[in-house]
């Protein structure tokens, strides 16, 4: 466990870049708190260069396990309603454009390339290719988002909303002969104007429908209560239009953690493109290189954990 | 009808000493009880002899290696490997004891026997109510029979709540849109306190209920439903009112609460709602169907339905009882209803429609039960 | 932030008599003073310029102090909702408050008291204060993001007061849905200002990791490192891997609000019981986010004071880390009666179990270190010592509670209350409050007063014992928690009443380590370098208070923290039967620690 002896101070470093905020241009030398002579861009808390970047990485590095914990809880809430719900959510991610949803995949994939690619070029200290590299990620992300756009309005037209607004009125026979699950067939019935005249609350409402769904209790290790007195009493009190709501309802889920999933991953998105665009912005006034690009490396790192969710997210929502 | 008259009167208790004289856990009630606190105790024992010591050596050490001077200097205490490994070893023993006991215990506790009865359980806010397999329901109390198996099927109609029996050491959340149960068997005859320990609003501390652990017998009448009741419209109301614990959210002094008071509010105007004002059919869709129509300032839906809880008699009472709260009450309310089992008698003007509870209704299948 | 190098150090060169400060206290250096205002600007300008200096300050030191005014002042505010609480439940029936508020209030101090007290009380004030200081470097790995942390504290704080304008919040602070769903109360806001200072405290632990990983000076190995950093890493690494799903829970609770999602709500299909393991995946680690840095606290406390090498170092080390690992599979303990799979209690309950040894591995070689040792019976020792006894009864009263078929008693009422308050108010807050004590002087450069610290230590004592020992009886007799009356248990009125009476006694003695602060900070004594005697780097390698860049050179550590005999050799030395050197720092120390002439008394020995 032993370190070997950090080096005190590296006057090796080289102050081949402007600086980072006190000024421009010519390379900045500053007399440090230490009375040694160190490059502006370091900091006086960092001993050395070298120190001072692999900080930067392992912060980034930390920063992105948190967004993995981030998405996992989404991914995880995505996995338990699948178990639950295994032929809804095969029946409501028919509703998903695959094909759109495959272009999306390439374009990311793309914009990862052309992120590492830049990266390499600042290494090479190609200034201009990385800013043309960096300005195609950020067109690449936006057209991502623009087809990310279509697809939403697309479901908004066809009525597909998260959660209790979710009321898909149509391809009732295209679900349900694609699934071959005749008890999914009423899952899409709409679930507005065929209650029984007593509509009191969504809550009350939830609590009748117990016992319609014994199969999801086991999955939760709760007491099941097929063929308890009270599930007869509540198919009896609900018929088979209420049954059909609450699946109705089920399937709203599978579109809720959708919209959440690819919501939250798009703002991801816009954070990468902002944070691409100060890249730029500050590459044009030169400020990295092959010395310092701490940047780019720390963006470069972030886009491509974006993309991986992205890649996970594609089959689980899509595909399968 | 009053419950509590001939039901066995335990000892109102007054100290907050356990009877047998000890702090800790109250009277065990139920045959399962001895297990859970065997193992309480056992732990208790345990922790406090450990802090015992750990507190003396503490103590110890303090006094006899006090600072005596600022001279003083550090002496070489080496590591002993077996005094570490041994409170490793030792406090690691223990607690798979503690875990095993407990595991073993849990199991023997949460698995019912075949032969229980069950009897289904609704929490809703702010109480309990209890239904019998015939279709008998009580709110906020149950009669079982004593040394009996008993298993309740719980859920809730709105938000989470916990069904907490302290001296048969049985809890259990109840979830809305899922059953969970739990089991029990009384040795002995008493009443016995429900509690709700999962956080549930306003009234989660006045959501209590009553165990009556009885006879055979008498739990076979019980079942039945209510005895019959020579009672006026009033009467039913006013029972009604804290027997379903509407007092937990209605006042009848004026006083604001979770929802409106009862007080003055008859012919009240209630613009927005079908009826237009405070009438029969207003209360009596209030009761049934409460989120169609919710009085501005009270929008917040905590009102549970009754629909199928409450029979004619008591819905129509509901209405006499708001009535006589507002000065408004007619003679017919206040008139005894002669009742024939368990219904208002045909003809009988006030309590309006001839049909009755059907909650209220015992059926022939229970009957057959009775010895009697 | 580079700044020109100050004159060379003068401590060398200017005679002792001729100081008008004790040592290590000169003036110019100390980051209290410095970087100040130039001299020519006055009056209200400087008065900014001052204002300014602290607030967009990005030094740890600076930053730390402030977080710690912003932790003791919601602290202050938990502490009165508590009171509030406690009063309510006096007598049987209304007392001063009804139902809803006493829902609000008992809410607000469950959040309070965790989210803006507790998870930043220790890690944020004296870790942001300490940790760049005790690994040798002169800030934190990102000090700009430290800054930005605690105005995301700030913010995120503010958002959560301004739900109580809106009408507060009702749900408890676990936010259980259904409930947090239909409640009218004002649960986003309160949410979101929850998940705004999640970021806060990933940004510590970010920023306390990647310091401890790479701005160790030369010297100090993992091995060298003093306890409270190897407790404050292992609060890192739950930091980061846990707030983010409390984040994600939240913003899907704030989804359920809003649109109506339906995952956590059983009356769309969603699950209730799934929230509650999203929840306490993150909660349950958080508790150890608010134990571990006090256990560091505690480590340190115990060897200074017994001026004796932390027994079993690596095991203290390493059961933190073990703590922190484990932390993350044992969340299920918080629902055996929820509804939850049996087979899953049976194995977070075993696993919660194993997660018990490693605290009590601590609290053994925390007694041990005073064998043999020289015990200093201080105020911060004082604290420490509650700490060992009250955390002893929160520990065990754990082992009750994550007994599977006792927690079917115990869950939910007033013994849970009393186990995690023994844990957390008796463990955090003790080392919390024994901590600043012990790192007062260091802050502050004044000593606190010996005779009122001991009284707070003693009220405390005597008001949290009364309060939280009773709510095990109450809790054991199934009083449930959060209860605003107890109409079906009228005998345990007794009980509340000394229980609420504790909690008056509880409060006067944290106003008398309150008023005990506030004296110091204009009249305490001015304090010696090293007023303890301790051996790590914040005591010998830097001036009290420290230096606005911690250090003038980077300190080449060529010893242990708790090698005592280093700094002032063994029984068996030729230097035994004189005083205990004060340690002289300030000048130069590219080597090692000066020794000083060894004929100076500490200044608070006087009073000992």
């Amino acid at each position: 466990m032993a370190t070997p002896p950090i080096r005190v101070d590296d006057p090796q470093v080289t102050p081949a870049h402007s600086g980072d905020g006190h000024g421009h241009g010519e390379p900045e030398m500053l007399v440090g708190h230490d009375g040694n002579l160190h490059p502006s861009n370091r900091r006086f808390y960092f001993v050395s260069a070298e120190q001072q970047f692999e900080a930067s990485k392992l912060g980034m590095w930390l920063f992105l396990a948190t967004e993995i914990l981030l998405f996992g809880g989404m991914f995880v809430a995505y996995g338990i309603f699948r178990v639950l719900y295994p032929e809804l959510y095969e029946a409501a991610s028919l509703q998903l454009n695959t094909a759109l949803g495959a272009f999306n995949t390439l374009v990311l994939l793309l914009s990862s390339l052309t992120m590492a690619w830049a990266i390499r070029a600042i290494q090479m200290d190609n200034r201009k290719l990385m800013l043309q590299l960096l300005s195609a990620t950020i067109l690449l992300a936006g057209f991502f988002l623009v087809v990310k756009y279509f697809e939403y309005t697309h479901k908004f037209h066809e009525g597909i909303f998260p959660g209790s607004s979710f009321e898909l009125n149509e391809d009732i026979d295209r679900v349900s002969d694609l699934t071959g699950a005749t008890e999914l067939t009423p899952i899409f019935v709409p679930s507005h104007g065929d209650d029984h005249g007593d509509d009191h609350g969504s809550e009350t409402d939830g609590a009748e429908a117990v016992g319609t769904d014994a199969a999801s209790e086991t999955a939760n290790g709760s007491a099941p209560l097929a063929g308890g007195p009270e599930a007869e009493a509540g198919e009896e009190k609900l018929g088979g239009d209420k049954t059909a709501i609450y699946s109705d309802r089920r399937a709203g889920i599978f579109f809720s953690i959708y919209y959440v999933m690819t919501g939250i991953h798009a703002i991801h998105i816009i954070i990468g493109m902002i944070a691409i665009g100060f890249l730029v912005f500050y590459g044009a006034k030169g400020r990295y290189s092959s010395v310092w690009y701490t940047p780019v490396e720390n963006v470069g790192l972030y886009w491509h954990i974006v993309d991986i969710i992205w890649i996970f997210v594609f089959p689980l929502m899509y595909l399968i | 009808m009053m419950q509590t008259d001939d039901t066995p009167v335990l000892e109102e208790r007054t100290s907050f000493f356990i009877e047998d004289g000890s702090l800790w856990l109250p009277p065990q009630s139920s045959t399962t009880a001895h297990e859970i606190d065997g193992l309480f105790y056992f732990i208790l024992y345990t922790s406090t002899l450990l802090t015992i010591l750990v507190t003396a050596a503490m103590v110890y050490f303090v006094w006899k290696y006090r600072r005596k001077s600022h001279a003083d200097r550090p002496v070489d205490v080496h590591e002993s490997k077996w005094l570490e490994l041994s409170w490793v070893v030792v406090p690691t023993l223990l607690v798979l004891v503690v875990f095993f006991w407990g595991f073993r215990a849990y199991v023997s506790t949460s698995i019912p026997p075949t032969d229980a009865i069950t009897i289904n359980v609704e929490g809703y806010k702010w109480a309990w109510n209890f239904e019998y397999q015939n279709g008998v329901q009580y709110p906020n109390e149950v009669y079982v029979p004593v040394g009996t198996p008993i298993r309740l099927e719980m859920t809730s109609q709105d938000v989470l709540h916990s069904f907490y029996v302290p001296e048969f050491r049985i809890k259990h959340d109840v979830i809305p849109n899922r059953y969970s149960y739990v089991w029990f068997e009384a040795p002995e005859e008493g009443t016995y306190q429900v509690l709700c320990t999962e956080y549930c609003g306003t009234s989660h501390s006045n959501m209590g209920a009553k165990i009556h652990v009885v006879s055979r017998n008498e739990y076979y009448e019980r079942r039945l439903g209510p005895p019959d009741q020579a009672l006026s419209l009033v009467e039913w109301g006013e029972q009604t009112y804290t027997r379903y614990s509407c007092n937990s959210c209605h006042s009848i002094d004026g006083a604001d609460g979770v929802g409106p008071s009862w007080a003055n509010v008859w012919g009240a105007p209630r613009p927005g709602s079908p009826q237009g004002e405070v009438n029969e059919e207003y209360v009596t869709a209030s009761i049934l169907y409460p989120q169609e129509y919710m009085v501005p300032g009270y929008e917040n839906g905590n009102m549970p339905s009754y629909d199928g809880q409450l029979n004619e008699a008591q819905l129509a009472g509901v209405s006499a009882y708001i009535r006589e709260l507002s000065g408004a009450a007619t003679e017919a309310d206040r008139t005894v209803l002669v009742l024939s089992d368990g219904q208002p008698a045909e003809g009988e003007a006030a309590a309006g429609e001839a049909a009755a509870g059907e909650a209220a209704t015992p059926e022939g299948e229970a009957m057959t039960e009775t010895d009697e | 932030m580079a700044t020109l190098a100050p004159p060379a150090p003068t401590t060398t060169t200017v005679p002792r008599e001729a100081r008008a400060y004790p040592v290590g206290h000169e003036p110019i250096h100390n980051y209290l003073r410095e970087p100040r205002p130039p001299d020519d600007v006055r009056g209200l300008a400087r008065a900014w310029a001052w204002f300014k200096g602290w607030a967009l300050s990005v030094d740890h030191k600076r930053i730390g102090i402030m977080y710690l005014v912003a932790v003791s002042f919601f602290f202050a505010v938990g502490g009165i909702l508590a009171i509030l609480v406690r009063t309510e439940l006096f007598f049987v029936g209304e007392t001063i408050m009804g139902a809803d508020t006493y829902n609000r209030v008992f809410t607000m101090h469950g959040l309070i008291m965790v989210f803006l007290f507790i998870i930043p009380s220790i890690p944020a004030t004296m870790g942001n204060f300490l940790l760049p200081i005790m690994v040798g470097a002169k800030d934190v790995a990102f000090p700009r993001l430290n800054l930005l942390s605690l105005y995301i504290y700030i913010a995120g704080a503010s958002i959560a007061l301004l739900s109580i304008t809106t009408g507060g919040v009702d749900t408890g602070w676990t936010f259980y849905t259904p409930y947090s769903k239909e409640t009218g109360t004002a649960v986003i806001a309160m949410a979101l200002g929850a998940f705004v200072m999640g970021f806060s405290s990933i940004l510590t632990g970010m920023n306390f990791i990647v310091t401890i990983h790479k701005m160790r000076a030369p010297g100090m190995t993992w091995n060298r490192m003093p306890l409270f950093l190897w407790s404050l890493y292992a609060t890192s690494i739950v930091q980061i891997l846990a707030t983010p799903v409390i984040g994600i829970t939240l913003v899907l609770l704030t989804m359920e609000r809003l649109l109506g999602i339906g995952i956590f709500d059983p009356a769309l299909g969603g699950d209730p019981v799934l929230f509650q393991h999203f929840f306490w995946f993150y909660s349950h680690p958080a508790v150890y986010i608010m134990i571990l840095p006090a256990f560091g606290v505690i480590s340190e406390l115990m060897g200074t004071f017994s001026r004796q090498r932390v027994y079993g170092y690596r095991a203290v080390a390493l059961s933190s880390v073990a703590i922190a690992l484990l932390g993350f599979l044992v969340w299920g303990h918080h629902m055996f009666t929820s509804g939850q799979s049996p087979v899953s209690s049976v194995v977070f309950s075993l696993i919660t179990f194993l997660i018990g040894i490693p605290s009590g591995i601590k609290v053994f070689n925390w007694v041990w270190t005073m064998y043999k040792g020289s015990v200093w019976l201080k105020t911060p020792m004082l604290y420490a010592l509650m700490f060992l006894f009250l955390f002893t009864i929160g520990g065990v009263t754990g082992i009750m509670v994550g007994a599977l078929a006792v927690d079917i008693h115990l869950h939910d009422t007033y013994f849970v209350v009393a186990h995690f308050h023994y844990v957390m108010m008796g463990g955090t807050v003790m080392a919390f409050l024994g901590g600043l004590h012990f790192w007062w002087p260091k802050m502050t450069g004044r000593l606190y007063h010996e005779g009122m610290g001991k009284l707070s230590a003693l009220l405390v004592f005597i008001g949290f014992n009364m309060t939280f020992f009773i709510q095990f009886i109450m809790g054991s007799q199934g009083m449930p928690r959060r209860y605003y009356d107890y109409p079906d248990m009228p005998w345990l009125e007794p009980l509340h009443q000394a229980s609420t009476i504790g909690s008056y006694v509880l409060g006067v003695g944290l106003l008398v380590v309150l008023v005990n602060g506030l004296w110091s900070v204009r009249k305490g004594k001015l304090a010696p370098g090293n007023p303890w005697g301790g051996a790590t780097l914040d005591w010998t390698h830097t001036t009290t208070p420290p230096d606005h860049h911690n250090f003038h050179h980077t300190p080449l550590v060529t010893h242990g923290p708790y090698d005592y005999e280093v700094l002032f050799g063994t029984s068996g030395d030729s230097q035994q039967g004189a005083p205990v050197p004060v340690v002289e720092v300030g000048g130069p120390q590219e080597m090692d620690v000066t020794v000083g002439d060894g004929t100076r008394q500490p200044d608070s020995a006087t009073d000992m």
